[in-house]
């Protein structure tokens, strides 16, 4: 095979601090504890040399720590078919010469869009914008509009010369920069920087968390809606990020340069307040389901036939994605690998939220629980399928694709146990707000379905009581593929309305290049292409796009591949606001198809008496309800927990929201108590207040 | 360490691939789906035993039983094994080498024998009872696709034949020697060998016509046994110098010793032949006299019971076969070498225009045909022999007179390449047949006539044929096939190579499909000018919408014997693709080894949606 280069994770993912100089690194899987590392970036060591888990989330002032995301660089090459990290001084092989890794040279553009972009309305523009879809900030008008992006321009660092950079208003000599005019209450001065450790790699921080209007006057700022007001700017962003690996040629000694094949992408999102703790749907959920279904990614579990599965290059994945595909009714999901992290969710979620108070013990895990793990996890022998009916019980919950307008179980038998039950998750869908491509519950992936329902039909391999151990049960692409998953693994898959760190754009197949990889639009990052380095002060990128200009072009190409800034430009403008308000909403589920009743048509159903709603949580790990805060003066290990709620008092409504542009950095972090057991009842999560507990309150050896 | 070796011998190979696995288990105790270490069931219980549905055992006359088995799948960490499904075998242990590997596959190959008991006679040579096994892989024998499939077989090179093909070539010929006890049975090789004897024309112009028929008579009589088996031919132009002077006769044909040899041997002759075969295992002999001299041990009054089993081990072999032996003054030898036929000689041949020439004359114009009189009588004699000299009543070789040529196996092969200058040469010189076309052919039941074509007869000839895929699975748009496994020998010296596409489903839109070889990530971008790879393209004719009623549209199958009308509308094609230039080119580049490339194209279609469906893909070599 012909060697390649590539960077991973494919998607990294930072988030936003206050603390002006301190960070912590990205978790490499889900539900990972960020990494600690020094300042700068190089991970903090254990005896055995593992990285370390970061023992705060605040510094010294109160301040939150940043979160940066690290990208390295993969060798796929004869010696490694699944890839191996690549090292300063390894042996590189290019097209036209061969030599030693003496640098990195990467390069990345952050871009915020939001004031840019279109406004968000609910599902609408998911398969394109409408002529008539409005503009954020519509007052501004032509190629003015240009001035509603925050545009630092692209930057560069290496390992050797240039080891820092900054994406602020003033720190690119190279470039015009745009930023905002001055805001209230906070203004933005810059989206990040990127750095290198001492290995090369880099690290990419994001924004300081600030937002703020630049409109004046009596009343401002003030914020009108959960996802549009206009006015306003945040410092969240994301770009694409490539590296040039510079060799000394053994040919003739000299330097040389060559590109990574595949590009990455910088997201920045909102502080990971449980990092522990992982959402319902991940955003891995997502792309591994798209790259399933979409990107050929395992024509094992998904394809034509699988006897054997084919091989599809990937010049002919639009013609596989117009084949009659399913998934392989012989594939057998593993229970730990596959099964048993999706159950664990609504278990864990009891740490965030008091919902579980409310619904008499489900999901509980241990003893006699609906979710007990050792019942569970038994797949049928030859004599028998004790557990049959308890597996069926739990798969005839989830709320299936089609049914997201459907609340209770009416599929089930009338003397079902499930029968007009509330279909699982019980979780807000991506537009339980208004009549216009209504959605009101959210609903799993068809993998994640697929995969449960080939548990419940007792199709599945329990890998534990087969000695097989996690490594051994890697999917075939290797460890740069599993930083790709573990680092979407932390970030929000759903609902969508508009999300998270981002929104549904993440399950158009049309931004990917291949799995798991953004399709960068090349002209915003310097190449290799001519063999020569050209560094961003040589290096021209083209304009940012955006729609309202004077082309009345509608402002996007997704063909022509993504710009900075387009992943995050629609999501809420600020963060803050929607994220304040995605607490619970309550749905109207009188009818179906109706999210909205208006009392105009003399309907009885419509009347106060015989509407039913119900309260939903939007996503409660992503954004914690009620948390267990330990009692002072105690440790975990015997400690007294009482809950309380997490959210400073802060209510649901626009001057809620407004508070929340500051107090989102005083919002506790959670962390694991490891003292917790089904069976004693401790809190599993609890708050603390900045700091991780020391290791003399971990429990015995 | 000698203890050891001990205690491996005194345990049965059974217990031998139950400890490699426990071995290799450790103290892991997967439950493989609750059934716990499998292996150490008896061998039935193993047999019947699923892991997840993966059969681990693979059922009795599967070709290859112990590689297809999920088993041996397992350990080798192949599909579903390769992470697909599953990981390697054994589960939580350590991975077990490829030496145990084998051993364990060969003791599933032998049908999981329990006990060390000397295996019963392989499959096909025992009738009654006995289970007998359908023909192997395909992919080792070419002809059995073709005979599947209904189409002309190939008959081989024995130079080049796959060790399945040689096998039952050998186990067919065994099988007629075998009916020999019964001398009025008209299917024994005897019989046969006997008819060439009492009616085989020489020097006139049926020769040719009537040795054709008589090969392929005698061929349907093997096929009888074994559909696929075919006829090789030995092609003597090719001997080198040295092996004129070794004597030499092709590998499929020489006596040898071999574990079954020594089998048959055991008590049979004194302790000194035994220990003088020690070592030597392997190693062949072109006739009798050279092997007595690589074993001199051997006593005279032992030579004939050697004689019996050396030909019951290959029954290609003859002790009666003296290969450029002519007694002790070596003129007759030196002669005989001189005229022994080399290319130069073929070319010359196949340039002859007339008949009477090239073929012989008609009864009232006898004229001894070339073929007929030099390369033909000439290795006649060359191979028979006569190891003390020709006088009479010296012992000579069966295939140095008419009488007795056809009683040693390599006639035919010697007839088959004869067969095949006529073959070569009829390609050349297209009408130019033996004068008369009704003349009988005393003996093997035809005339002339039938003799003329050997397509209609059901062969053609080829150095060696690649089935490079045996079904190509569901429609395509690029098909890859595996590497052939050329040899160098066929790779550098061919006149002809052919990509043969194998029953075509007519397509309903009209294609353009581009071969590449050795090219296996060609798609439709792959330049095609002053690309080495790209071998040309073919066009098919798409046959649009079908315009009659259920049915109308699907190739009759052939299963009717009666049914001779013309073909179907849409009777899948078959095509012929000459890859000869484009090989030479890769062959100039250093290439050692061929696979194809088909990337089919349809005109305004997009990229890949246009498929091709066909029942095979085989690469042929012809000389």
């Amino acid at each position: 095979m012909a060697t390649k280069y590539s960077i991973h994770p494919a998607i990294g993912v930072a988030r936003v601090g206050d603390s002006p100089d301190e960070f912590y690194l990205a978790p490499e899987s889900a539900g990972g504890m960020p990494i600690a590392c020094d300042a700068a970036g190089n991970a903090v060591l254990d005896g055995d040399g593992g990285e370390q888990p970061t023992a705060r989330f605040r510094d010294a002032e109160g301040r939150i720590l940043r979160q940066g995301a690290r990208f390295g660089v993969f060798v796929y090459d004869e010696e490694s078919s699944e890839g191996r990290a690549l090292k300063m001084g390894d042996p590189i092989q290019a097209v036209d010469g061969s030599g030693k890794l003496v640098d990195i040279h990467w390069y990345a553009y952050l871009a915020n869009k939001k004031s840019s972009w279109y406004e968000f309305k609910e599902l609408s523009g998911e398969h394109g914008y409408g002529p008539d879809h409005p503009l954020r900030n519509a007052a501004v008008t032509g190629d003015a509009r240009s001035a509603l992006i925050v545009d630092p321009g692209p930057q560069g660092v290496d390992r050797t010369t240039t080891r820092r950079a900054q994406f602020g208003r003033d720190t690119n000599a190279a470039y015009a920069t745009t930023f905002p005019p001055p805001l209230t209450p906070h203004p933005i001065d810059t989206l990040g920087e990127m750095l290198t450790d001492d290995q090369g790699r880099l690290v990419l921080l994001g924004g300081h968390g600030a937002a703020g209007s630049y409109l004046s006057g009596l009343g401002q700022p003030q914020v009108q809606s959960f996802a549009n007001n206009d006015g306003w700017f945040d410092d969240v962003s994301d770009g694409p990020v490539t590296a040039i690996l510079e060799y000394h040629s053994d040919q003739d000694g000299t330097s040389r340069f060559v590109q990574v094949q595949d590009s990455a992408w910088a997201l920045v999102g909102n502080p990971g307040y449980a990092p522990e703790i992982v959402n319902m749907i991940t955003l891995d959920d997502v792309v591994y389901d798209l790259s399933v279904r979409e990107f050929a990614f395992d024509t094992y579990l998904y394809g034509t036939g699988f006897d054997p599965p084919e091989q599809v290059r990937a010049s002919r994945l639009d013609v596989w994605r117009d084949e009659e595909k399913r998934f392989n009714p012989a594939y057998r999901p593993y229970f730990y690998r596959d099964i048993w992290p999706i159950l664990l969710r609504p278990y864990e979620a009891q740490w965030t939220t008091d919902f579980l108070a409310i619904s008499h013990g489900a999901h509980e895990i241990g003893k006699r629980g609906d979710f007990e793990e050792a019942k569970l996890a038994q797949p049928p022998s030859s004599s028998g399928d004790p557990y049959h009916a308890m597996r069926k019980f739990v798969y005839e919950a989830l709320r299936q694709p089609g049914d997201e307008n459907a609340f209770g179980n009416d599929t089930a038998n009338w003397d079902d146990r499930m029968y007009g039950k509330p279909l699982m998750p019980l979780l807000c869908g991506d537009n339980p707000l208004t009549n216009t491509l209504t959605s009101k519950f959210l609903t799993l992936t068809p993998t994640m379905i697929f995969l449960l329902a080939q548990w419940a039909r007792g199709r599945f391999i329990n890998e534990r009581s087969e000695g097989i151990d996690s490594e051994a049960l890697r999917r075939p692409h290797g460890p740069g593929a599993d930083l790709d998953r573990g680092a979407l693994g932390n970030v929000l898959g759903g609902s969508f309305c508009p999300g998270g760190e981002i929104g549904w754009i993440a399950r158009n197949p049309a931004i990917y290049s291949a799995p798991y990889r953004i399709n960068a639009n090349a002209a915003f990052l310097p190449n290799a292409s001519s063999g020569r380095l050209e560094g961003p002060d040589q290096f021209f990128p083209a304009s940012l796009s955006f729609p309202g200009d004077s082309s009345g072009d509608p402002g996007e190409n997704l063909s022509a591949g993504l710009e900075p800034g387009d992943l995050t430009k629609r999501s809420a403008l600020p963060w803050q606001v929607d994220f304040n308000e995605c607490s619970t909403q309550p749905i109207d589920v009188t009818y179906e198809a109706w999210a909205v009743l208006y009392d105009t048509d003399g309907d009885p159903a419509v009347s106060a008496k015989r509407r039913r709603t119900n309260i939903t949580l939007w996503w409660p790990t992503h954004r914690p309800m009620q948390v267990y805060r330990l009692a002072p003066g105690t440790v975990p290990k015997d400690g007294e927990f009482s809950q309380g709620d997490w959210a400073l008092g802060i209510p649901q409504t626009s001057a809620g929201d407004l508070k929340m542009v500051s107090a989102w950095s005083k919002l506790g972090f959670l962390v694991s108590n490891p003292h917790a057991t089904p069976a004693n009842g401790a809190a599993a999560y609890y708050e603390v207040d900045g700091k991780v507990p020391p290791a003399d309150d971990q429990p015995a050896a | 360490m000698g203890k050891r070796q001990q205690h491996h011998d005194d345990v049965s190979r059974q217990e031998r691939v139950r400890r490699i696995l426990d071995t290799a288990a450790g103290s892991a105790e997967p439950g493989y789906d609750n059934q716990g270490r499998f292996w150490n069931r008896t061998s039935s219980e193993l047999e019947a035993t699923s892991v997840y549905d993966v059969v681990m055992i693979a059922p009795a006359c599967t070709p290859n039983r112990g590689a297809s088995s999920g088993l041996i799948a397992g350990l080798r960490g192949e599909r579903p094994f390769d992470g697909t499904q599953f990981p390697p075998l054994p589960w939580g242990g350590t991975r077990v080498g490829v030496q145990d590997i084998r051993f364990i596959s060969d003791w599933i190959d032998d049908g999981l024998p329990e006990t060390d008991a000397p295996p019963p006679p392989p499959p096909g040579r025992s009738a009654g009872s006995v289970e007998v096994c359908p023909p192997a892989d395909e992919t080792d024998d070419p002809n059995a696709h073709r005979e599947r499939l209904g189409i002309i077989k190939a008959r081989h090179d024995v130079e080049h034949l796959s060790a399945t093909e040689l096998a039952n070539l050998r186990a067919a010929i065994a099988e007629l020697k075998a009916l020999n006890s019964w001398s009025r049975d008209r299917r024994s090789y005897d019989s046969w060998a006997q008819v060439h004897g009492d009616e085989c024309p020489h020097g006139w112009s049926i020769f040719l016509p009537w040795h054709r028929m008589y090969l392929w008579g005698f061929e349907q009589q093997l096929q009888d046994r074994h559909p696929s088996v075919t006829l090789p031919y030995w092609d003597w132009t090719q001997s080198s110098p040295q092996q004129i002077a070794d004597g030499y006769i092709p590998q499929a044909y020489r006596c040898g010793v071999d574990g079954a040899l020594l089998r048959l041997l055991a008590g049979k002759v004194s302790a000194a032949a035994i220990k003088d075969f020690e070592g030597h295992e392997g190693e062949t002999y072109n006739s009798i006299n050279r092997f007595w001299k690589a074993h001199p041990a051997i006593r005279s009054d032992e030579q004939q019971v050697v004689i019996d089993a050396l030909e019951t081990v290959n029954p290609l072999f003859t002790a009666q076969r003296w290969p450029g032996e002519f007694g002790t003054d070596g003129s007759v030898e030196s002669i005989f070498r001189h005229h022994y036929p080399t290319p130069d000689d073929l070319e010359r041949i196949l340039a002859l225009d007339s008949w009477r020439d090239f073929g012989g004359g008609m009864d009232v114009d006898q004229s001894f045909g070339i073929v007929d009189m030099d390369p033909h009588n000439t290795m006649h004699i060359w191979i028979g022999g006569a190891p003390e000299g020709m006088a009479s009543g010296k012992p000579q070789g069966y295939m140095l007179a008419n009488l007795t040529a056809a009683f040693d196996p390599i006639f035919w092969a010697h007839h088959g390449n004869v067969d095949r200058i006529w073959a070569r040469w009829q390609e050349r010189h297209i009408g130019v047949d033996p004068p008369d076309p009704s003349d009988i052919l005393q003996g093997v039941h035809a005339t002339v006539q039938d003799s003329l074509s050997i397509t209609k007869l059901g062969y053609e000839y080829a150095a060696d044929t690649h089935l490079l895929v045996a079904d190509a699975g569901p429609p395509a748009a690029t098909l890859n096939t595996p590497r052939a496994g050329v040899v160098p020998i066929v790779l550098s010296s061919h006149r002809r190579a052919e990509l043969r596409l194998h029953r075509i489903t007519q397509p309903k839109n009209s294609l353009v499909v581009r071969v590449f070889l050795n090219a296996p990530e060609a798609d439709e971008t792959t330049p095609l000018e002053g690309n080495t790879h790209y071998a040309g393209h073919f066009t098919l004719f798409g046959h649009g919408p079908c315009v009659g009623g259920p049915g109308h549209c699907d190739p009759r199958p052939r299963v009717r014997p009666f049914d001779t009308r013309p073909q179907h509308h849409n009777e899948p094609w078959n095509i012929r693709f000459d890859v000869t230039e484009a090989v030479a080119a890769l062959v100039a580049q250093g290439a050692t080894d061929i696979d194809a490339t088909l990337v089919v194209v349809e005109p305004g279609a997009k990229a890949g949606a246009a498929k091709l469906d066909l029942d095979g893909i085989s690469l042929s070599f012809h000389h």
